[in-house]
């Protein structure tokens, strides 16, 4: 059976390279470092048609519910865009946006000092070889 | 650049030359929040060239002097969702930073990354992004054609995932910004 399995899953991983189908990104599209507890909070739901979401936190308990507002195709991308803004949230923790039918988010953090690791980062980038 | 060391030492230029100054910035400003007002991602960019990540870091400079300048909290709003595509708002779901996010770059057009043995990447480097022209075709397979999608996260591909010292200086001001006012 576990060979059985094995060869299935070969198989599959074979016509996965095969098809040569593009990479579907998460449709879920967010600041993957986070957002400040007092900033503007968005993000964007890609080719998916979807009526509200919900900001879960890192006891799985829902935190904030809000409605996707629909932004219609967006040329240049090829997408169908819907927005949702969950601003209201503030308390620093790590969250994940949950959408009926979606997988979910990758996580996130609201957290005061959020780029300061990019930040510094992108500055000793200077002092390396381009 | 030199117009926005101008912008931060207003009260000591000549008082009509720093209103003039002012209020060009300012309706520069202006029309980049139109434009990211009226396009879905939230950003003031539909044309996606050779570096198109650092048009949209340079936009939201100009909007940090905007705010730096007035004070509106719009303009702050505006440096914000530009940051929060370079992060992964966006239609490729990359966050375009090295070393950071969910999904970030695993392999830019950065020779010492590529060739020192460590899988990831230097961290630090913003690479370029989408790029419609995508001059690299010919070494390079695209998985899609739409402008804002035209990005391969891998080696060969020059003209979308490029590392530049002009790419990363409106970086280092935007997140040095951000810090700073939140």
């Amino acid at each position: 059976m576990k060979y059985f399995l094995l060869l299935i899953s070969l198989q599959l991983s074979f016509f996965g390279l095969m098809s040569q189908s593009p990479e579907r990104p998460n449709p879920i599209r967010l600041n993957q470092i986070g957002y400040y507890p007092t900033s503007a909070k968005n993000f964007v739901l890609a080719d998916v048609q979807a009526k509200s979401f919900t900001v879960v936190n890192s006891k799985n308990k829902r935190v904030f519910k809000g409605e996707l507002i629909d932004k219609g195709t967006w040329e240049p991308s090829g997408e169908r865009i819907m927005l949702g803004n969950f601003s209201g949230l503030k308390k620093p923790g790590v969250y994940t946006i949950s959408i009926e039918g979606v997988e979910p988010s990758y996580q996130f953090e609201i957290k005061k000092g959020l780029y300061h690791d990019a930040l510094d980062a992108s500055i000793k980038s200077f002092t390396i070889i381009y | 650049m030199g117009f926005h060391s101008l912008l931060s030492h207003l009260d000591e230029l000549d008082p009509d030359y720093a209103a003039s100054l002012k209020e060009k910035h300012l309706k520069l400003a202006d029309e980049i929040m139109q434009k990211i007002n009226s396009i879905p991602y939230e950003i003031a960019l539909d044309l996606f060239e050779w570096g198109s990540n650092s048009d949209v870091l340079n936009q939201a400079m100009i909007l940090a002097y905007a705010h730096m300048i007035t004070g509106e909290q719009k303009y702050l709003d505006g440096v914000i969702k530009n940051t929060d595509y370079v992060f992964g708002k966006n239609a490729t779901g990359y966050s375009f930073l090295t070393g950071f996010g969910s999904k970030p770059p695993m392999f830019p057009h950065h020779r010492p990354s590529g060739a020192d043995g460590i899988g990831e990447p230097v961290p630090g480097f913003i690479v370029g992004g989408p790029n419609k022209y995508k001059q690299d075709r010919f070494g390079v397979e695209y998985q899609f054609d739409d402008p804002a999608r035209s990005y391969e996260d891998v080696q060969a591909s020059f003209a979308s995932n490029e590392v530049c010292l002009n790419w990363n200086a409106p970086a280092v001001f935007v997140l040095g910004y951000l810090e700073k006012t939140h």
